[in-house]
């Protein structure tokens, strides 16, 4: 177990980490790993470390993943914001509804947070190497428009996406249809359940946009990406490494975010050139539904997270919101 | 040194294999050495894979369609089956083994396993056809290949998973399947009418009175598959779903409408058919081990690299993954193939230019017909272990069938046409969003 | 089983006997009860439009329990799929097939003790980061012993038809 380490006579000794993703190879998730990422990793090591992707969920789901590092299968992965909240529960925090209005609220916090959470994946054996953006999920439907609270109460939400959004869907009065990943589109489809919280790049990915009619970007949930490694692996590089990978680590993730927020547009702006129907809630519609949700913030602190943890990023976020008119 | 113990464990595990070990240990024994000795990982991650079973769809289906065959088998349903089907087709040379490959087809295509098929459908089968002057090893045979087509056709959850593995829009693969699916139904169910010819199998004349007299006995037993067909239709239930309405009729009309089915031998059949799931899945479990450890010393990838390496013709390629794909099927169950294998052959079969709606439909029913092949198909095993024949005189019996099937599969893929035909008719080709 | 009769061989057997009804026991309760949720489930959400999270959970918990509670019990009553082919092929050679099957038990039993020690080993290492099932709040690790008691079982059971197997072949050869 543990990484592999070759010796050459010639070379640096090198460092290879097996890394898992339930990422698919070839869409722009991967393809910003590999072209920005990955560059950050071989010039940040100076060479030292290489790194063997397992794309497409080979090993398995986001649970998978983290188990498999925690026995030394894995020495790294790239998780969802559901991976996240596996390796390290006090991330459901940044995921609650509503915590979040704009991508530079987000920034922020992550400039702020980000030794914060690294400490808190740390205390769990992971290192902190990159916080990235999954997308401020939309809600999906088949059947309703959601411009009315009344349609939460009649629709049948899909959830596989933990504690945080069964309470969410339940604080809408909303009916949580639990299923399986691998069931997600026959459930669809079937009409076992008509609703679902989703980012847009997933709905294609997963060829779930032709059975939906309409599309909620509603913002009502930022979801992280992180890139993490085991604690063990983090120390068997040297200093010089874990330097250069922190010091390229901010830069990176700012190019990194800035492309796959250019894709989560895109990929919404196709789906409506598709013919999915994009529905904007009034501000008052907004408020009524974000009353609903935001009971979720108290009721699951110092379940998932710390209270003090989401005081200090509220506290973060009000002083960010009087600064910016 | 180290290559003399290397050389004894593959004697020791090529011994137990020939000895008839159980599979389960010759794969879970030898993953775990793999892991351990190869890999240089933990021990425990094939153990992490097992556990993984239970997050495959459709998982909780397997013991419940099993248990409601179990039933049905039982009772006294096959008799009932036996009067209708004489009464429906008796005027048919070989009308039974028409009936044998549809009904045979409508149940893969709604359990989404040929071998939940074997066994649900077997127990009623069988005797029906020997009863009606087939040879056991033809209606042995018939019985195991016929499930093949059902992969094929709605709502078969192989085709949801491939559609959601490869990024295929699903609306399309089922329309795409339904051309090569009725040639496969339509080359099994001649196979089984010309034999039935020769074989003078028994005719007798039709008759609408004994028709509605069979179709009044089994008034209680006809409804299911309209109830799960249509449900699964209709959106009303999922496949699990399905299973667990299946297993409650088949408990209701067993148990308390037929009374066929004494307490006490409920009891028998739920023991006997749990006894049989273990043996099943535990396979499947310890496959899925072997699996990730191929994933982990990236054999797959490799093997992909080499071909394309190698192979510069479309045909050679198709060809050669046809044989490819015979063998994996007849090592892994078709879920955890589409998991594994697609996503490491579609690019290399994209570089051939193979339509990746085709390239699915040659995936399934090439997935499927591996089941069937020996010396290691698991659909093989399960018709073995169901009817208590010995393995190796079920390969002589499937011989005839894997003919057809594999002529089918030919035709399947050289002539892209048969899949692309209706697609291309229907104009539902959900365009890839590009963005 | 014709072991001899010593006091200790009978409380074995009497504690397998009673291991094996209580595993035939809770293979129909998990199936039962598993049917019951199911279609409790179906009705729920055709009827109700509502659905219980835990009720998956405990259904998948249920059939992981099925699978290896049947793969024990299959191993009691050889019921493991297997490729026969050379003991198909020397049926009629009785002391060669006594011979090979004695072969077959003791790789399963070996194989089967490998199994149990990687299962082992999965608990332990997993142990830490289990998390909270639906059972009562139960650690999900809690769950997971029947994959190391199952390989248990079935070596103990495969080591126990060596045992038999040579025995019967020492008669038989002392008979001819
Ligand atoms: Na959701
Ligand atoms: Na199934």
């Amino acid at each position: 177990a543990g990484p592999v380490t070759i010796v050459r006579a010639d070379t640096a000794p090198k460092v290879v980490w097996k890394v898992g993703t339930l990422t698919p190879k070839g869409v722009g998730w991967a393809h910003q790993f590999e072209t920005i990422m990955m560059p950050v990793i071989q010039s940040g090591t100076s060479g030292e470390l290489k790194v063997k992707v397992y794309w497409g969920g080979l090993m398995g789901d986001d649970e998978d993943i983290v188990a498999k590092m925690r026995v030394g299968q894995l020495q790294a992965a790239g998780l969802t914001g559901q991976g996240a909240t596996i390796a390290c529960p006090e991330f459901a925090v940044v995921e609650l509804p509503f915590l979040f209005k704009s991508y530079a609220e987000v920034d922020h916090i992550r400039e702020k947070m980000w030794p914060e959470f690294d400490r808190l994946m740390q205390a769990r054996g992971f290192k902190l190497l990159a916080w990235l953006d999954q997308d401020f999920d939309q809600i999906y439907s088949v059947k309703w428009s959601f411009t009315d609270l009344a349609d939460f109460q009649k629709a049948r939400f899909m959830t596989w996406y933990g504690t945080l959004e069964e309470h969410l869907l339940k604080s809408l009065n909303a009916s949580p249809i639990p299923v399986n990943i691998p069931e997600l589109a026959p459930s669809l489809r079937q009409g076992v359940a008509d609703s679902l919280i989703a980012p847009a790049l997933w709905m294609i990915a997963t060829q779930l946009y032709p059975v939906v009619n309409y599309m909620v970007p509603l913002k009502i949930r930022y979801s992280p990406a992180v890139v993490v490694c085991t604690l063990d692996a983090w120390n068997g590089l040297s200093a010089s490494s874990r330097a250069g990978l922190a010091a390229a680590r901010p830069e990176m993730e700012k190019q990194f975010v800035a492309a796959s927020r250019k894709d989560n547009q895109k990929a919404m702006d196709a789906m409506v050139k598709y013919g999915i129907v994009r529905v904007d809630m009034t501000d008052a519609q907004v408020e009524t539904i974000r009353k609903g949700a935001v009971t979720v913030w108290d009721d699951q602190a110092d379940k998932l997270y710390s209270r003090e943890l989401l005081d200090r990023i509220l506290v973060h976020l009000d002083q960010y919101r009087s600064q910016t008119p | 040194m180290e290559n003399l113990i290397t050389i004894s464990i593959v004697i020791v595990f090529v011994a137990a294999i020939l000895a008839g070990a159980p599979l389960f240990a010759v794969i879970g024994g030898g993953t775990v050495l793999l892991f351990g000795l190869v890999a240089g990982e933990s021990i425990a991650v094939p153990v992490m894979e097992m556990c993984r079973l239970a997050n495959a769809p459709g998982f909780i289906a397997i013991p419940l369609f099993i248990f409601a065959g179990y039933l049905f088998a039982e009772s006294r349903s096959a008799d009932r089956l036996i009067r209708f089907s004489e009464a429906l087709t008796g005027w048919i040379p070989g009308g039974l083994a028409i009936v044998t490959v549809a009904a045979c087809t409508v149940f893969t295509a709604i359990t989404g396993a040929s071998g939940i098929t074997i066994l649900a459908c077997g127990g009623l089968l069988l005797p029906a056809l020997v009863n009606n002057r087939y040879s056991e090893g033809f209606s042995l045979g018939l019985i195991t290949a016929s499930g093949s087509s059902g992969v094929l056709f709605v709502p078969s959850l192989p085709i949801l998973i491939y559609g959601m593995v490869a990024g295929v829009d699903i609306t399309e693969l089922f329309i795409a399947g339904i051309l090569p699916g009725i040639l496969i139904v339509c080359l099994l169910a001649g196979f089984g009418v010309a034999c039935g010819i020769g074989r003078q199998v028994p005719t007798t004349p039709f008759s609408l009175a004994r028709l509605g007299a069979a179709l009044w006995e089994i008034k209680w037993i006809a409804p299911l598959p309209f109830v799960v067909i249509g449900g699964i239709y209709t959106g009303i239930i999922t496949v699990g779903e399905a299973a667990s309405v299946t297993a409650v009729y088949a408990l209701v009309t067993e148990c308390l409408i037929y009374r066929e089915i004494s307490a006490k031998k409920l009891v028998t059949v739920a023991i006997d058919s749990m006894v049989m799931v273990g043996a099943i899945l535990i396979v499947l479990a310890v496959a899925l081990g072997l699996t990730n450890f191929l994933v982990d010393v990236q054999v797959p990838q490799r093997l992909v690299a080499v071909v394309s390496a190698h192979v510069s013709s479309k045909i050679l390629f198709l060809l050669l993954l046809n044989i490819f794909l015979l063998i994996v099927g007849c090592l892994m169950d078709i879920f955890s193939a589409i998991v594994i294998v697609v996503p490491l052959v579609a690019p290399v079969a994209a570089t051939f230019d193979i339509d990746p709606v085709h390239l699915a439909i040659i995936f399934l029913a090439n997935l499927e017909i591996g089941y069937l092949t020996p010396p290691v198909g698991i659909n093989l095993f399960i018709s073995s272990l169901r009817f208590d024949i010995p393995i190796v005189r079920l390969y002589r019996m499937v011989i005839p069938f894997l003919a057809l099937l594999v002529a089918a599969l030919l035709l399947i893929s050289y002539f892209p046409a048969l899949s692309l035909w209706l697609v291309e008719l229907s104009g539902k080709r959900v365009p890839v969003l590009q963005f | 089983m014709t072991l001899a009769p010593s006091r200790i061989v009978r409380v074995v057997l009497l504690f397998h006997r009673s291991l094996v009804g209580l595993e035939k026991t809770l293979l129909c309760l998990l199936l039962f009860s598993m049917i019951g949720l199911a279609f409790f489930q179906v009705v729920l959400r055709n009827f109700f439009d509502f659905g219980f999270v835990w009720l998956n959970e405990v259904l998948r918990a249920q059939v992981v329990w099925l699978v290896f509670i049947g793969a024990a019990l299959a191993a009691d009553q050889q019921r493991h799929l297997r490729i026969d082919l050379v003991s198909r092929l020397l049926r009629h050679r009785v002391v060669i097939r006594r011979l090979t099957d004695a072969f077959a038990d003791l790789f399963c039993a070996a194989a089967s003790v490998l199994l149990f020690w990687a299962a082992v080993q999965y608990i332990v290492l997993t142990r830490p980061f289990s998390p909270e099932t639906v059972f009562f709040g139960a650690p999900e690790w809690m769950l997971r012993l029947v994959i190391p008691y199952a390989f248990a079982a079935m070596a103990i059971r495969s080591a126990a038809f060596v045992v038999n197997g040579l025995r019967r072949l020492k008669r038989e050869i002392a008979v001819q």
